[in-house]
């Protein structure tokens, strides 16, 4: 074998490595659309967007999150306590003032998320699990532990309102991942983000300020799950204290179907979105079905498993 | 009682093409202490992972009295009683020293830890090393010469025959390293075997029975410690000297330095550091490992944090805090371990090149692909990186083209000053030539390069002028003009 070949094959190994587990659920939605009839009309898919869409746009800041090197599971938190805040300060401010402010909320979390993991060196997953809890006990200091309702019609407009035929939090969904990707390949942020998680050492031996693009990774984390959240309480109207509860399990699940490595420095948002759309399918499949939520709960759990597994394994042969 | 108690019969190494060891035979006598010198990646460190069950030799075997060995872990060398003492400890900080000396060994009545038994085998043997230790001590509370004790100790209780130690004094004082000569000196008594690998050549003459030296992967010298002296060791440590064309003619004395380092403490307990660097000369520091020379490149690029010092860039104080502030201030640095602390090995090429200079490949705001690419393509041209594109991973280059990609990302920030650690280990002759190629086109353009090696050819032919390092210090200072030899027994003298 010459060493053109050689190369060849290595860089086949490395597309499989960075497509693989893509690849596999796209065979396995091929499957479900011929078993499920009526799977691949336009109203399905616009259907399965719709209800991707909050996951997915806290998939987005989690993906960055991940490929910075961080791990984020108080995401689900933040939905909660954005969604109540969103509903609840509408009844003193108008329902713009109100989104702002919990954009900022979500926001401030993300950065305290990035301090402690960044500058204390708390084991991001364990800031973010001290942040969880935390963020659920505002939540429920907030709402009191009643549902929060409120009833502005321009409001519920971003999670049930349309643009011709097409559903805005959809519009709002995609428009998100085209502006992260564009961040993620052409900014300096998106480019130190993934160099962080590849090896923070190395860059920050090439002069980069590591520790506030590593925060900035929180920040968008932060950011995205109180927009995330915002959609929700637009959709329902509603949100009880107990919102977004297994959601940060759905978003990282998303992020790492997609091809974002668990380990950091790769991924893309356009990945996630695949992986998004993937959980979706999985849940209507399974809705579709009969199968019990606690399958769900097992079947879910066993696919993160298997994504990181393979990822991992495959890392560890490596070196 | 056999004479030999280890043979080593024609041992071939070779990882990934690159040959590291060729055909070493090799005897070890039995109760003797053997010192093994060479230079860093003269093969020492494979050698011994290879007596020691780490590695396979490609090719030859290896015998203990004469029976021939087949390890395929460290764990069935722990088992025919040969210890390895690396330079890092291998014990558990937060256990006691009782515990690290029988972990997984430890002597047990129906499955329980017989902890009467334990006491009575440790103060056996505490009793053979001849120093107390307390067996309750936390090992973290222990001095590192303690440290290494217990380490011996430790392979004492697995009824090790042969310990091999890598650089026990390293960071030893002289009175500890005394005691720990006692040890070793009570342990041949005893008819244990050490191999004891060293840069220190004062501690070679006072302490071993036989003095064997590794040079470029070949046992060159193997010889009675009396019928060696430190001229002959430093002679035959540098061979051939390398044919590489001697140094350009020293840029014009006569001009400012471009860098002054005052007093520059990079670490607790090491002595200042004064030097300055011209604008296209390239200074050499070298000395051993451990003499403090990454030390001391790292403080002046602001990766480590300096206890204190100076440093003056064009007449002008300039603070250093992080390597961000250095490369504002042109400096730069590629670092001694390109994998760890150099590259992103899961990323490409092109990602790995910018990484140092993004700002330089934007437009209106966004990072430009087209920049990027023009950048890859004159690099890979002018280093003569082998990669298939753009895209690839730095995982899937050999060492030498990654070494070309981490001086290739330097070279896009163009620093005035770039600081090279070890830009040579570990990558083969022709890579070698074609980094010295570089630093020297680097120097006649005008910047000015700290070459910080321990390979003292490449640093006698490379450097206007060489700095030698010796326990945390610069000792002396070289030019080219000077014999190689002075060089190399400045620097193995250290302390001396």
């Amino acid at each position: 074998m010459n060493l053109t070949d050689k190369f060849n094959q290595k860089n086949v190994r490395q597309i499989t490595q960075k497509y693989g587990i893509m690849i596999l659920f796209s065979i396995l939605s091929i499957i479900i659309s011929i078993v499920t009839p009526n799977f691949l009309n336009a109203q399905n898919i616009i259907n399965i967007l719709r209800q991707s869409s909050i996951i997915g746009v806290m998939a987005i800041g989690t993906t960055f999150v991940i490929i910075g090197g961080g791990f984020d599971i108080s995401v689900g938190s933040v939905l909660a306590l954005s969604a109540a805040m969103a509903l609840g300060l509408q009844a003193q401010m108008h329902w713009l003032a109100s989104t702002v402010i919990v954009l900022l909320v979500g926001i401030g979390i993300g950065l305290a998320n990035g301090f402690l993991s960044a500058k204390i060196g708390i084991v991001p997953i364990i800031a973010t699990l001290g942040t969880q809890t935390v963020v659920r006990g505002l939540t429920y200091m907030y709402t009191g532990g009643y549902p929060v309702t409120g009833d502005s019609q321009s409001f519920q407009f971003i999670g049930s309102g349309y643009i011709g035929k097409i559903p805005f939090p959809i519009i709002l969904f995609l428009t998100m991942v085209a502006l992260w990707q564009f961040v993620l390949s052409k900014t300096p942020l998106g480019r130190y983000s993934c160099a962080i998680g590849g090896n923070k050492e190395s860059t920050r031996l090439s002069g980069v300020n590591v520790d506030f693009y590593q925060i900035m990774t929180f920040v968008i984390g932060g950011g995205m799950a109180a927009l995330s959240g915002i959609i929700y309480a637009a959709r329902l109207s509603s949100a009880t204290p107990l919102a977004g509860q297994g959601y940060d399990l759905d978003a990282i699940a998303s992020t790492v179907i997609g091809g974002t490595s668990v380990s950091g420095g790769q991924g893309s948002i356009v990945g996630t979105l695949i992986g998004v759309l993937l959980m979706t399918i999985l849940n209507n499949m399974f809705n579709l079905m009969g199968v019990q939520v606690y399958v769900q709960y097992l079947v879910k759990g066993m696919i993160i498993l298997l994504v990181v597994g393979i990822d991992s394994y495959s890392k560890k042969q490596k070196n | 009682m056999p004479q030999i108690l280890l043979s080593l019969d024609g041992i071939n190494k070779s990882f990934s093409n690159v040959s590291v060891l060729r055909n070493i035979d090799w005897d070890v006598h039995y109760g003797k202490v053997h010192a093994l010198l060479g230079e860093n990646g003269a093969g020492k460190s494979t050698l011994i992972k290879i007596i020691s069950g780490v590695y396979t030799a490609s090719s030859g075997t290896v015998s203990l009295e004469g029976r021939q060995l087949d390890f395929t872990s460290p764990q069935d060398a722990v088992k025919a009683g040969i210890n390895v003492i690396y330079q890092e400890t291998s014990l558990i900080p937060t256990l006691s020293v009782l515990e690290n000396v029988f972990l997984g060994i430890e002597p047990k009545k129906h499955n329980v830890i017989d902890s009467v038994a334990m006491r009575k085998k440790y103060a056996e043997v505490n009793a053979q090393i001849g120093i107390d230790i307390n067996p309750e001590q936390k090992i973290s509370l222990l001095g590192i010469a303690e440290k290494k004790i217990v380490e011996i100790m430790k392979a004492l209780a697995r009824e090790s025959r042969l310990i091999i130690m890598d650089e026990p004094t390293d960071s030893l004082s002289g009175k500890e390293v005394s005691l720990l000569f006692n040890v070793i000196s009570d342990l041949k008594k005893r008819g244990i075997t050490i191999i004891y690998i060293t840069h220190f050549l004062d501690e070679v003459f006072r302490i071993s029975d036989r003095i064997t030296i590794l040079k470029d992967g070949r046992l060159v010298s193997d010889a009675d410690a009396d019928e060696m002296s430190v001229e002959l060791i430093v002679k035959s440590m540098v061979g051939d000297v390398m044919k590489l064309e001697k140094a350009p003619d020293y840029p014009s004395k006569s001009s400012e330095p471009r860098l002054s380092v005052k007093n520059l403490v990079p670490d607790d307990d090491v002595p200042s550091s004064s030097f300055c660097l011209y604008p296209g000369e390239v200074l050499g520091i070298t000395g051993v490992v451990g003499a403090g020379k990454s030390e001391l490149g790292r403080a002046l690029f602001g990766a480590a944090k300096k206890k204190s010092g100076e440093i003056i860039l064009d007449g002008k104080i300039c603070r250093i805090n992080s390597p961000k502030d250095a490369v504002r201030a042109g400096i730069g640095m590629t670092t001694e371990d390109r994998k760890d602390t150099g590259l992103l090995l899961d990323d490409s090429i092109l990602h790995n090149l910018t990484l140092a200079s993004l700002q330089k490949h934007m437009r209106k705001g966004f990072i430009s692909t087209g920049l990027e690419l023009k950048l890859y393509k004159g690099t890979k041209e002018k280093l003569g990186i082998k990669c298939t594109d753009s895209d690839q991973h730095l995982r899937f280059l050999s060492g030498g083209n990654q070494q070309k990609v981490v001086i290739g990302k330097w070279l896009a920030a163009d620093p005035d000053i770039l600081i090279m650690d070890e830009p040579t280990r570990g990558i083969d002759i022709g890579a070698k030539q074609a980094v010295y190629q570089i630093i020297r086109a680097l120097a006649a353009a005008g910047k000015s390069v700290i070459f910080i090696s321990s390979e003292v050819p490449g640093v006698h032919a490379l450097c206007h002028r060489i700095l030698v390092m010796g326990r945390g210090s610069i000792r002396k200072e070289f030019f080219p003009e000077d014999p190689i030899e002075a060089v190399m027994k400045a620097m193995l003298e250290g302390e001396v």
